[in-house]
C-alpha cells in the first residue's frame, strides 16, 4: 500500500493500517502508492487534452464541466504533492549528509509533515470514484424488527434521532409517512426525507439492523430487553411533486398497478370520502408502496411514486455493485451487509458500531442526533480504507 | 346507516377519548385515526378539536369543518352549500391537464376555457394553474355563494380572477363571445329516484341537493346547444347510461356525426368517470385521442 522511504519496512504492522499515522522515527513519512500516482498522473494528462479541446473553442456540455473540474482539483493536488514531497527528500538528505544544518532542518521537517499528510490524504479521497448519489438528498425508512411493541418503540427513538440530526445540522426534512402503532407509543413503519443535497453521502451507512438492548417502559419486571429496528436509507431521485408526475409517466401501463383503497359503490358525487390512500405494485421488482399520510389522493400517489423510484435506484446500484465486486472476486467484507450494524444499549450507556469496531458512551448524545457524527465519521473513515485498498488491487 | 360494532367503539376509546366520534363517519380504526390526526394538524387548540369531532359525529364533511380541501396543488376553500371536491374529479382534472400539456406544451395562442357548473371552482383553476397565463377561464354557475367561492379559490392560490357568470346553464341561452377551446362541466348526476338508496348519509344530510340531483338534462343541454361553440368538451358522468346518451346524442346527429369523436374514461375504482369528445379535426386530437377509450370516431377521421 505504502512504501516507507529510506527506511526499509515493506510490511506494515496490521495495527498501523492504511492510513496509520504512527511514526518510529522522525524521518518516516508514506508515499502514495505507484498505481495511485499512475491515476493521478492519467488526471494530469486528461487535462491537457481538454485545455485543448477547449483552446480550439470545443464547447464544453455539463458532462465535461463535471470531469473538468475534478480532474483539475486532482491536478492541483498533485502537484501540491508533488512539491511537498519533493521538499521533504531534500531535508532528509539534508539532515543525513550535513551535521551542521541537522536542527534547522530537522524543525522544519517536523514543520511540513502534517501538511504533506493532509494533503496526500486528500489527493486519495480525491482520487476515489465518486458514489454514483453522493450529491443527492436521501429518503430513511425506518421498521421495527423483533421485539413486538418495544421494537416499535425504538423505532420512533431512531426516527426521532434522525430528525435531530438534521436539525442539528440545519438540514431541511419532513416525515413523509408515519403510521403509529394502536396503542400510540411506537411506529410501524416511518418514512422521513431529509432534503439537504448530499445527505445520502452522510447517511447511507444508516442502513442496516440497528439493535437495542434496555429495560423497555413495557416490562414490568425489570428486565432487560434485546429489540431491532431496520433502517433503510434511499436516494432521493424525485425531487418535487412535478418530478413525480413525471416519473409516473416514465414506467410503463403494464409495469405498475396502482390501486386505490376504496369499497366498491358507485363513487363520484354519491360518497364523500375522506380515505385517501394510494397503493403502487411495481411487477418487474415486486415492490408495493402504501401511502395515506395527506389528504389529497394525489398528494399521496406523488410520495409513493418518489419512494418506488428511490427504493429502484438504490436497488440497482446495489446490484451493478454487487455484480462489480463479484468480477474481481474479491471477498472484502462490505459496509452495507444487512446483519446487525450498530447496538445502542442502554444500561452501559454504549453504543457500538459493530463494522468498524467504533465504542461512544453517549447514548443521549447520539439518539438525540448531536453525536452520530462521530459514529457516521468512524464509519466514513473504515469505508475509505476499504475503497483505497480495492482501488489498487 | 349500518351501526358502529361496540368492540370496535370500546377499542377507539382506548386510543383516544374522541376517536368514537369519528367511528360512524370513518367506519374503521385506522381511518378514525387519520382523520383525527388530520383535524389535530389543523386546528389550533383542543376545544376546537373536540367540536370538529362532534360534528364529525353527526356526519359534517370534513372539508366543511377544517373549511378546505386540498385539489392537485392547489387548496380549495369549501363551505356549506357548494358541493366539496372529489378524488374522482381531481384525478381526471390532472390527468387532462398533463395530456394538454404534453402535446402543446405552454400555450401561446389564447385558449379559452369555460367551466360550466363550477361550484368551487377546482376544475377550471387547477386547469388554469397548469396550463399557465395563456388560457382564459370563464366560470359558470347558478349559485352566488358558489361564485364567491370560485374567486376567493383563485385569490387564495394566486390566480388571476375568473371571468364569472351567473346563470342558469339549462334556462338562460348563453351565447359566448368567441369560441371555447376548452368545455368542461361536473354536473349534478345523481336521479333523482337513485338519490335515497346510493347517496352516503353525510353526503345526503349535509352538501346542497342543487350541485347532486340531476339527470340527463346537462349531457342534453351539451349536445343540443354547448357542442356548437366548443373544440372540445369534457363532462364528468355518474353512470355508463348518460356517456351512451352523449354519444347517441352525437352519432345520431346530422351535423355533430361529421366531426366530433366521442370517448369515456374510468377512475381509479373502475367507474365510468367522465365522456370527452374533441372535433377530429381540431389541435386537440393529439392530447385527447388517448384520454380514454373512444366509443364513436366520425367515419373519414381514421384512427
Amino acid at each position: 500500500m505504502f512504501r516507507t522511504f529510506r527506511i526499509a519496512r515493506w510490511v506494515l504492522p496490521r495495527r498501523i493500517g492504511l492510513l496509520g499515522c504512527r511514526f518510529q522515527s522522525t524521518l518516516e513519512f508514506k508515499e502514495l502508492h505507484p498505481s495511485l500516482l499512475k491515476k493521478a498522473h492519467q488526471s494530469v494528462q486528461e487535462i491537457v487534452q481538454l485545455d485543448q479541446a477547449l483552446s480550439k473553442g470545443d464547447g464544453f456540455d455539463a458532462e465535461t464541466q463535471k470531469t473538468y473540474s475534478r480532474v483539475s482539483s486532482i491536478r492541483s493536488m498533485y502537484e501540491e504533492y508533488q512539491e511537498l514531497l519533493d521538499n521533504l527528500k531534500g531535508l532528509q538528505e539534508m539532515i543525513q549528509t550535513d551535521p551542521s544544518l541537522k536542527d534547522d532542518a530537522k524543525s522544519e521537517f517536523d514543520n511540513s509533515l502534517p501538511q504533506f499528510r493532509q494533503v496526500s490524504n486528500n489527493l486519495l479521497r480525491k482520487l476515489l470514484p465518486p458514489h454514483p448519489f453522493a450529491e443527492k438528498a436521501c429518503i430513511l425508512e425506518l421498521r421495527p424488527g423483533v421485539g413486538g411493541t418495544e421494537a416499535m418503540i425504538f423505532t420512533q427513538d431512531l426516527l426521532n434521532m434522525y430528525i435531530g440530526y438534521a436539525q442539528y445540522h440545519h438540514w431541511k426534512y419532513h416525515v413523509i409517512a408515519q403510521n403509529e402503532n394502536q396503542s400510540g407509543n411506537g411506529l410501524v413503519d416511518a418514512i422521513l426525507s431529509i432534503d439537504e443535497p448530499g445527505a445520502y453521502d452522510k447517511l447511507k451507512y444508516e442502513s442496516g439492523v440497528h439493535r437495542v438492548q434496555r429495560i423497555p417502559a413495557t416490562e414490568t419486571k425489570g428486565r432487560t430487553h434485546t429489540s431491532t429496528a431496520a433502517v433503510i436509507v434511499l436516494p432521493q431521485i424525485v425531487e418535487s411533486v412535478k418530478d413525480a408526475e413525471q416519473s409516473e409517466r416514465s414506467f410503463r401501463p403494464d409495469e405498475i398497478r396502482i390501486d386505490v383503497m376504496r369499497a366498491g359503490g358507485k363513487g363520484g358525487q354519491h360518497v364523500n370520502t375522506t380515505d385517501s390512500a394510494v397503493r403502487i405494485t411495481h411487477f418487474p421488482s415486486g415492490i408495493v408502496v402504501a401511502m395515506q399520510d395527506e389528504r389529497s389522493q394525489h398528494k399521496n400517489k406523488a410520495k409513493a411514486f418518489a419512494v418506488l423510484r428511490a427504493r429502484l435506484a438504490e436497488r440497482e446500484r446495489k446490484e451493478k455493485e454487487n455484480s462489480e465486486r463479484a468480477a474481481r472476486k474479491d471477498q472484502v467484507t462490505t459496509t452495507d451487509r444487512s446483519d446487525k450494524i450498530r447496538t445502542y444499549n442502554y444500561p452501559q450507556n454504549r453504543i457500538t458500531d459493530h463494522r468498524c469496531n467504533f465504542t461512544l458512551y453517549d447514548i443521549e448524545g447520539v439518539t438525540s442526533g448531536v453525536k452520530l457524527d462521530e459514529v457516521i465519521d468512524s464509519m466514513a473513515a473504515r469505508d475509505f480504507e476499504e475503497r483505497s485498498k480495492s482501488l489498487i488491487e | 346507516m349500518p351501526r358502529v360494532a361496540p368492540r370496535l367503539l370500546k377499542k377507539a376509546l382506548k386510543a383516544h377519548s374522541l376517536l368514537p366520534l369519528l367511528l360512524p363517519a370513518c367506519r374503521s380504526i385506522e381511518q378514525s385515526a387519520q382523520e383525527f390526526r388530520w383535524i389535530r394538524n389543523e386546528l389550533p387548540n383542543m376545544k376546537q378539536v373536540r367540536q370538529a369531532c362532534l360534528q364529525r359525529f353527526k356526519l359534517v364533511p370534513l372539508q366543511y369543518i377544517l373549511g378546505n380541501q386540498p385539489f392537485g396543488e392547489l387548496d380549495i376553500v369549501c363551505r356549506p352549500g357548494v358541493l366539496i371536491p372529489r378524488w374522482e374529479t381531481e384525478e381526471w382534472v390532472c390527468e387532462l391537464s398533463e395530456r394538454l400539456l404534453g402535446s402543446m406544451g405552454p400555450l401561446n395562442s389564447p385558449f379559452p376555457i369555460w367551466d360550466l357548473c363550477c361550484g368551487t371552482g377546482c376544475v377550471g383553476l387547477l386547469l388554469q394553474r397548469r396550463l399557465g397565463p395563456g388560457c382564459s377561464l370563464t366560470a359558470v354557475d347558478v349559485t352566488d355563494a358558489a361564485l364567491g367561492l370560485c374567486v376567493e379559490n383563485a385569490h387564495r392560490n394566486d390566480l388571476e380572477r375568473p371571468r364569472l357568470i351567473a346563470t342558469d346553464v339549462l334556462t338562460k341561452k348563453i351565447v359566448p363571445d368567441s369560441r371555447i377551446s376548452l368545455l368542461t362541466c361536473n354536473p349534478p348526476y345523481i336521479p333523482k329516484n337513485q338519490f335515497a338508496a346510493d347517496t352516503s348519509p353525510s353526503v345526503k344530510r349535509h352538501e346542497p341537493q342543487l350541485a347532486l340531483i340531476g339527470d340527463l338534462e346537462f349531457y342534453s343541454s351539451l349536445v343540443n346547444t354547448w357542442i356548437h361553440h366548443t373544440d372540445s368538451f369534457v363532462y364528468e358522468v355518474g353512470d355508463r347510461r348518460q356517456i351512451e346518451y352523449v354519444m347517441h346524442g352525437i352519432r345520431d346527429d346530422p351535423r355533430l356525426q361529421l366531426e366530433w369523436c366521442v370517448g369515456y374514461r374510468l377512475d381509479s375504482s373502475g367507474c365510468p368517470r367522465v365522456v370527452y369528445g374533441y372535433k377530429a379535426e381540431s389541435s386537440l386530437a393529439g392530447a385527447l385521442s388517448g384520454y380514454g377509450d373512444l366509443l364513436y370516431i366520425p367515419p373519414g377521421a381514421g384512427k
